[in-house]
């Protein structure tokens, strides 16, 4: 980077790709002229180095507002903004924002520019070499997923909802920024097309570790993208700031229970993928073992059915007792074809919606190239459901203790230290 | 102003989405070479029709001043390259005057657009109302008594008539853009000013060059009254044909004032396609 760059980018662990930076907002306030409340009304918060943090809330509550008062599109009328420790509350604006990357709905992509030129804008205004943005164009198309040969040359008119906001991503990230802003980015598109972008920005996020401060108002989107929460109420006042398991189970009030809405435990059945469960095992054959040997494993396993793998080892037919007999001893003709298979990385909620469809009341689980690694049923889902909720509910006591005891320290410290200040200068009278 | 890049219609090429291969092809790479699949932004009808029109109204006239009767008054009027040199004051004034209404309508219209001197908007369309609405014959009178005759105060003239359109053109194309655009091109680090060149200019540049394509015209009709304030040009033909009563100098002088009308507006047409910006033409 130049030498116009933040210390920000130099603090961080590798200089090169700088991998996110610490936000502090100390008592960050905007009033409007002519309003009596003040829009936001001291936020207080700390953002750690490569987190994701989602800011959600009704509409109007500030949110908005409040992220953009971060790179200082609007100028706070109170308190201090630090990224990496470093004051920009009162830093060159212009300079600031070259360093923070801003993604915004409907991608906010010039129009009379094309994909390439949209993503050079900032390097180019970093003063880049030339050769550097043109390559760093190409890896920030590629990051994002869109072929760079055929992209580049496009203007944002060609391209449909969902190439806009990947190439609006692929522009916020081409100076390679420790901070991410992001408002509402994916508020235009379809759903489908948003659950795409959002798969893939966990995906970037993996590999980049950015500090990403995210605005919506869907709060699934909060919970699948977020690794903590900020759930705002009216004037930005924050009702709960913690990680997406903690605000489900245990929500701090009644606003953010309204928020978090219907179907709090089947939402955390989203955070835990099915490798983290215990997956059972369970009697198999394959098509290649002799009829004999799978009559035997039928009589001999105990379980009404038997899972029968194809050659390569893939989940293939449910067999039942019987079947075999009344196929006349066809495998071809026995059983009923396996219809759905999860992945390890499936989350809990597809294994269930699995579950739930199957006639047989489980589903395989499958490994990377579809081979067959254990099964879920209906019984072992249940168990983990119940315990991951029960593990939460004892996190989050626990963590309300924490908070607790930290208060009545910090309260029992103020009382010492005006108790101090009050007998120095009583002693120094004396 | 900014240019943007990659005008020219040599360089033009596919933009469809669903032709891969053209829109590949890099516009710095791409050579002049014929269009793929798109046409051409401007068509050969727009680019022959009316020059076709111009030459065929100007050879009828030539030929009917071959068998016209001229007696010495008209003979004087038109002797000597006194028509060559009316057309080209005429042009000279035209052009003068529209290059000045540029320098002072686009940037006024800039600064009337910026937060600061939002509020003064009202009172400098009003005097730009007030420039248009004043009969130009009446504007010119009054200047040459000030001024006293020559071209300065027949420049002026046509200066006051013109900035209106150019101005409110200005400030109409520059507040029609999105205000969410604004704000990412000032959140992605843009100064000020590089939110005005990069991106609000070009974006109204279209509505600006109507703006200008209007003022043109104008200019080129209003240029002929320059003749009353002493300013020469081809209204200097018309007036000598109307008082001496010579009909073929009179025709000559309207005819070469329309003709020129019409080829400025045919060229203001064109640089209006050539210089919108791509990427904002209703694509297929």
């Amino acid at each position: 980077m130049s030498d116009t760059s933040l210390s920000v980018a130099q603090d961080s662990p590798s200089p090169e790709s700088p991998t996110g930076a610490t936000i502090e907002l100390e008592n960050l306030t905007k009033r409007y002229p002519g309003s009596p409340q003040p829009s936001v009304d001291c936020v207080n918060m700390e953002i750690r180095a490569g987190e994701t943090v989602i800011f959600v809330g009704p509409s109007g509550c500030g949110k908005s507002t409040t992220l953009k008062m971060i790179n200082r599109l609007i100028e706070p009328t109170g308190g201090r903004i630090r990224i990496n420790g470093e004051d920009v509350t009162d830093m060159d604006p212009v300079r600031l924002r070259r360093q923070i990357g801003y993604a915004i709905q409907s991608s906010g992509l010039f129009p009379h520019m094309t994909v390439a030129q949209n993503i050079a804008q900032v390097p180019k205004m970093l003063g880049w070499q030339k050769a550097r943005i043109k390559d760093r164009v190409e890896e920030m198309l590629d990051l994002v997923g869109l072929d760079p040969g055929e992209f580049h040359g496009r203007y944002p008119r060609q391209l449909s909802g969902g190439q806009q906001q990947r190439v609006g991503v692929a522009r916020a990230l081409a100076a390679d920024p420790p901070v991410l802003l992001m408002d509402e980015p994916f508020g235009a598109v379809d759903p489908i097309t948003r659950d795409h972008l959002q798969d893939e920005l966990i995906r970037l996020q993996r590999e980049l570790h950015k500090t990403i401060v995210f605005v919506t108002h869907d709060f699934d989107e909060a919970i699948k993208l977020g690794d903590r929460i900020a759930v705002l109420r009216e004037r930005s006042h924050i009702a709960q700031f913690d990680t997406p398991e903690a605000i489900l189970t245990n929500p701090a009030d009644d606003f953010v229970s309204g928020f978090v809405g219907a179907g709090a435990a089947l939402k955390r059945l989203n955070l835990t993928r099915v490798g983290e469960v215990e997956i059972t095992d369970y009697p198999t054959v394959t098509v290649d073992d002799p009829l004999q040997d799978i009559f035997n494993a039928l009589r001999g396993s105990g379980y009404n059915e038997i899972l029968l793998l194809d050659k390569r080892g893939r989940p293939y037919k449910w067999l039942r007792r019987g079947d075999l007999m009344r196929a006349r001893g066809s495998l071809a003709r026995a059983g009923t074809l396996v219809v759905d298979t999860v992945t390890r990385d499936a989350t809990l909620h597809d294994a269930l919606e699995a579950v739930l469809t199957d006639a047989t009341g489980r589903v395989a689980v499958t490994g990377r190239r579809g081979e067959y690694t254990g099964v879920v049923d209906m019984e072992t889902l249940m168990n983990s459901v119940h315990e991951l909720l029960e593990a939460d509910r004892l996190d989050a006591l626990e963590h309300q203790h924490d908070l607790e005891e930290a208060r009545a320290h910090q309260t029992h410290e103020e009382q010492e230290g005006t108790a101090g200040g009050s007998g120095g200068s009583g002693e120094a009278r004396a | 102003m900014s240019t943007p890049k990659s005008r020219d219609i040599a360089r033009e090429r596919s933009e469809e989405p669903g032709d891969e291969d053209a829109a590949a092809l890099d516009a710095e790479k791409v050579p002049a070479g014929p269009p793929r699949t798109r046409p051409p932004r401007v068509s050969w009808q727009q680019l022959t029709v009316l020059p076709a029109l111009l030459v065929i109204l100007l050879l009828l006239t030539w030929l009917w001043f071959q068998q016209a009767h001229l007696d010495d008054i008209s003979r004087n009027a038109l002797s000597g390259g006194k028509v060559a040199k009316a057309l080209v004051q005429h042009i000279e004034l035209t052009l003068i005057s529209t290059v000045f209404v540029l320098i002072i309508a686009i940037p006024l219209g800039v600064l009337l657009t910026r937060p600061a001197f939002r509020r003064a908007t009202p009172v400098a369309m009003a005097f730009a109302n007030m420039g248009q609405a004043a009969p130009a014959i009446g504007l010119l009178s009054l200047l040459v008594i000030w001024l006293g005759t020559g071209r300065l105060a027949a420049l002026i003239g046509i200066i006051a008539y013109a900035v209106l359109p150019v101005l409110s053109n200005t400030i109409a194309g520059l507040k029609a853009n999105d205000p969410t655009l604004l704000e990412a091109a000032r959140g992605i680090g843009m100064s000020p000013f590089g939110v005005l060149t990069r991106v609000e200019l070009p974006l109204a540049v279209p509505l600006i060059l109507a703006g200008v394509r209007t003022a043109l015209v104008l200019n080129v009709g209003t240029a002929t009254l320059a003749t009353f304030g002493g300013g020469g040009g081809l209204g200097v033909l018309i007036t000598t044909g109307i008082t001496n009563q010579r009909m073929p100098v009179l025709v000559l002088g309207s005819i070469l004032t329309v003709a020129l009308a019409l080829l400025v507006d045919w060229l203001a047409a064109l640089a209006e396609v050539l210089l919108r910006p791509r990427g904002l033409e209703v694509g297929p």
